[in-house]
Formats: structure tokens, C-alpha cells, sequence
């Protein structure tokens, strides 16, 4: 049986960490796609068929992932793509006061990830996504 | 008429009980267009404050019923920006002192000429000016300090972060299969890394925390299930050693006033240690209870307990008790100082009763709050350990 693998796009300002996450999403039967920033982000969420998007916080401005964010959930073409937060921002001891729906994403994960919680989230993400359409 | 610029006009309240200085001080302040009100005396006087929120007052010292310091006291308490200003015809050394003890910022003695109740309001008004230029300036240094923290810290994890990432990929045989001497290695170096992470997150957290910030974002903590989430959050790791965690949560409770999330790290903080610093198959007790007319957040384990000379210290910052017990226990000696820090801005006390061998038990006392239409005394503080700990979340909300 061959399904069409999922697509996720990454978008992350460091190139280390994206070459690791990569092979991590890869390793676990997923295509993916890399951006550099918040611009190059939105463009290929419009532009490209994708299941799934992986947003660092902290890029070229400090809180570039969130505006990338705000205007994923704006954009007529990319705003039912599922958005996930990945960052080394202390965000997940926040979570009691901050729920990720607030800050438009249905995840936030903190840097680094184990492989098996990483792959949790992916799967849940587009998982949920898949039923709410 | 003078015509005054909006910044040099001020709203003035006069309280004095002889008319001639009260009018003509008005007859003076409002031609140079001042906005200004009167009080015959000063129970009328404090009323007047309250409905008009003056930015200068001048009173009179010596009035029948409430005098003039006692005025100044109570108008300060309201609004702390006021500038008082003391009329007096007993232009005394001492009583000059005891005004400016009250707060008072000037003194007017009997008589005294237009120009110099005009010189003396000019003052009031640029000591108000440069008040707010110097709050403004503080906010903007508190600003400025936690976004630094902020950056700092993210620039320094986010490294690290990539480093443990591709860690994880090696261990995860996803680069090709390694050997299992190779695995030991990296799987001890990325223990290290962990705790650098670690350590910058309490290092955050400490900088972080900020008596008023933390303060304005007060209200009523449901203590209960706050300690009950975090026995939940600590579940995992007390299982792996098979340490029992239980809790024992008292009904009637003083009701407390501070920030759910620090108060939560705190708890996190002690809960940890209890873990940690127990021994395998032992137990934690969590009891919330009254005591001294506040509440407690007791956390007792049946660790290795600390010894006497050092118990103070565990709270300062990067202590941690080492000897060959603690050997293999890691942790970045900040933890007791945030708690610490969390108890002291919520007026409370954070300390520790153990016996070498028998255990710690590990105290958070909080004062009890108590609403403005409650009955009984309000909300008090423990000072024990604290200095500054005399400014409580109840101020405000009052």
C-alpha cells in the first residue's frame, strides 16, 4: 500500500537544529520542507501543499514565530494548516498560565525534543487536524 | 490673571481653619490658574482629598479636631504622589522636622508672602515632575533588564539545543548504527547538557522574579489544587524510584493572595529536592495546613536529611550540600532560592526543620488574606526571615 507521505515544513533560523529535526520527521515517514524566517515561511505555506508547520519563535527578531504565526492564522490559503511552536523560549513552564490555543498553535514544544515525544506531537497535530476537515 | 502652561498647573486642596490665609492663598493660587479647593478643617480636608485627588496640598498644622500631620498621613496613605506642603505660625526647628518626618515636602511659616506660596507650589509641582520622570525611568530599566534576561538566555540555549537535538539523532541510530561505548558517551554528555539547560532556566527564573511585577499580578490561589498539579507533575519521577507521594490537604484553610505560577514553581522546586534527595522506595508527605494564623505548604521526605550547620545555607544562591551522600545528585543550587525569593515577595517565610538521616521537611507560610469586608485582622505578614518582607499583596489590592 503506498499512502503520499505528509508534508512539514520547518521553519527555523538555525541550521543545526533543523538538520537534526529533519532527520528525525524523515526517519518517522515524513517529507520535509525548510525555510529560513518568517517571510520565506509564509510564502511556501501558501504556495505549497503541506500537512504540517514547525515554527521556531526567536529568528531574526525575537518574536518572529509568533508574528509568523498570527499571519498563518490570517492567510486565506495556509490558516488550516496545523501550526506547531518549537522553541528554546521557556514556554512550556509558562503553560500553566499560557494555553498554546492563545498563542494560535495547538503545540508548543520545547527545544530540545526526544524523537519519540517529537514524532507524539507531529502525528497528534495532523491527526486532529485530519478530523476537524 | 498669569496664564500657567498645562504642565505648571496643578490641582491644589488648601486646608485651613482661619479664612484669611485659606482665601487668600485660593484668591492667589487660582489667579495664576491653578485649580483649587478648600477645607475648613481637616476631617473636611481628607474627605476633600479623596473626591478631588489633589496633586498639592498645604495645611495647616495646628487645626481643631484632626491635626495637620495626622492629615498629611492619612491623604498619603490614599495617594503617596501628593505633595504636602505644612502651613504654620509656629515656625519651629522641631516642628519643621516633624513635618518633613510626616512626609511633608515644604514648609510655609506665618506669614508668608505671595511669592513665597507661589515658590513653594512651583517646587511641589517639579518634585512631582521629576517623581514621575524617575518612575518612568525605573519601569523602563525593569524593561529593558527582562528582555535582556530574556535574550540572554535564549542565546544561550539555543546552542545547546541544537547540539542535544543531534545528540538525539546519533543515540537514535538515525546516522548509522554507533557502538554502545559510543552511546555511554553521548548519553552522559547529553546528561550535562540537560543540566546547563537547567541551570540557565533557574537562573532565568531567579532574574525573573520581581517583587512588583509579581505583586500587581496577585489574586486569590486556590492552594489545593495547586499542590495538587504538581504532585501530579512530579508523578513520573518519584515512580521511577518508587517514592510514594502523598498528600494530605487540611479542610478551612486561610484563603492566600499571590501569583499561581510562582508559587507553582515553587512548590515544583520543593517536591524535586524531596524526590531527589530521598531515598529509593521512601516517601514524600505534602500537607497544607493552618499555622501561626496563615497557611503552610509542608513538604516532609524520608531523605537524607541535612546537617544542622548547613541548613540556613541550602537557601542561598548555587549552595547545595555536598558529601558523599549527595555524590550522585545533580541540581544547579538555585532551586531553595527561588522559593525563598517566592515566599519573601508573597510576605511569607520559607524554611526547613530536618534531622541528619531522618528526613527534611521543607515549609512555605503564607499569610492569610482577608477582602476588605471580611471581619478580623488583615492580612499580616512573617518577617522572620525577611527584612523586606513588610509590603504584602494585600497593599494592593486595597
Amino acid at each position: 500500500m503506498t499512502t503520499k507521505k505528509k508534508r512539514i515544513l520547518l521553519v527555523d533560523d538555525d541550521p543545526d537544529f533543523k538538520s537534526a529535526v529533519r532527520k528525525i520527521l524523515e526517519k518517522g515517514g515524513y517529507a520535509v520542507a525548510e525555510a529560513r524566517n518568517g517571510t520565506e515561511g509564509l510564502a511556501m505555506a501558501e504556495a505549497e501543499a503541506l500537512d504540517l508547520i514547525l515554527v521556531d519563535v526567536v529568528m531574526d527578531t525575537f518574536s518572529e514565530g509568533f508574528d509568523l504565526i498570527t499571519r498563518l492564522a490570517r492567510s486565506e490559503k495556509a490558516s488550516s494548516i496545523p501550526r506547531v511552536i518549537i522553541s528554546s523560549l521557556a514556554l512550556v513552564q509558562q503553560m500553566d498560565t499560557v494555553h498554546p490555543r492563545e498563542l494560535g498553535t495547538v503545540q508548543i514544544v520545547q527545544k530540545p525534543v526526544s524523537a519519540t515525544d517529537l514524532m507524539t506531537v507531529v502525528r497528534d497535530a495532523i491527526g486532529a487536524s485530519a478530523e476537524e476537515t | 490673571m498669569r496664564q500657567l502652561d498645562e504642565c505648571n498647573r496643578a490641582r491644589i486642596l488648601i486646608i485651613d481653619d482661619e479664612a484669611v490665609i485659606r482665601e487668600g492663598c485660593q484668591q492667589i493660587l487660582t489667579d495664576d490658574g491653578h485649580d483649587v479647593q478648600v477645607a475648613l478643617d481637616g476631617e473636611k480636608g481628607i474627605a476633600r482629598a479623596r473626591d478631588m485627588g489633589p496633586e498639592i496640598v498645604l495645611v495647616d498644622i495646628r487645626m481643631p479636631g484632626v491635626g495637620g500631620l495626622e492629615v498629611i498621613r492619612q491623604i498619603l496613605t490614599m495617594d503617596p504622589e501628593v505633595i504636602p506642603i505644612v502651613i504654620t505660625g509656629y515656625a519651629t526647628v522641631e516642628y519643621a522636622v516633624q513635618s518633613i518626618k510626616s512626609g511633608a515636602f515644604d514648609f510655609l511659616p506665618k506669614p508668608f508672602s505671595p511669592a513665597e506660596l507661589r515658590q513653594a507650589v512651583r517646587h511641589g509641582i517639579e518634585k512631582r515632575r521629576m517623581r514621575a520622570r524617575m518612575h518612568a525611568l525605573d519601569e523602563e530599566k525593569r524593561r529593558l533588564t527582562e528582555y535582556y534576561t530574556s535574550v540572554v538566555s535564549h542565546q544561550l540555549r539555543a546552542p545547546i539545543a541544537a547540539v542535544r537535538q543531534n545528540f538525539e539523532v546519533i543515540l537514535g541510530n538515525m546516522a548509522g548504527e554507533i557502538t554502545d561505548e559510543s552511546r555511554e558517551i553521548l548519553t552522559r554528555a547529553s546528561v550535562r547538557l540537560d543540566e546547563l539547560m537547567e541551570l540557565i532556566q533557574d537562573w532565568l527564573s531567579l532574574s525573573k522574579l520581581d517583587r512588583e511585577k509579581m505583586q500587581e499580578s496577585f489574586a486569590p490561589v486556590d492552594l489545593s489544587a495547586l499542590v495538587e498539579r504538581q504532585v501530579e507533575l512530579v508523578g513520573p519521577e518519584a515512580s521511577a524510584r518508587s517514592i510514594r507521594v502523598e498528600t494530605r490537604l487540611d479542610d478551612d484553610l486561610p484563603a492566600v493572595l499571590g501569583s499561581r505560577a510562582a508559587l507553582g514553581e515553587a512548590v515544583a522546586n520543593l517536591l524535586s529536592n524531596a524526590v531527589k534527595y530521598n531515598v529509593d522506595g521512601g516517601l514524600v508527605t505534602v500537607r497544607l495546613a493552618s499555622r501561626e494564623g496563615g497557611c503552610a505548604i509542608e513538604v516532609h521526605d524520608t531523605g537524607i536529611g541535612i546537617p544542622e550547620d548547613k541548613q540556613e545555607l541550602v537557601f542561598d544562591d548555587f549552595y547545595r550540600v555536598r558529601d558523599e551522600r549527595t555524590e550522585g545528585i545533580r541540581g544547579t543550587g538555585l532551586g531553595l532560592s527561588i522559593v525563598r525569593k517566592i515566599a519573601t515577595i508573597h510576605g511569607g517565610v520559607a524554611d526547613v526543620r530536618t534531622e541528619p538521616g531522618a528526613g527534611s521537611t521543607f515549609r512555605i507560610l503564607l499569610p492569610a488574606w482577608q477582602d476588605e469586608h471580611a471581619q478580623g485582622p488583615t492580612g499580616s505578614t512573617f518577617a522572620a526571615s525577611a527584612p523586606e518582607a513588610t509590603s504584602t499583596g494585600r497593599a494592593e489590592i486595597t
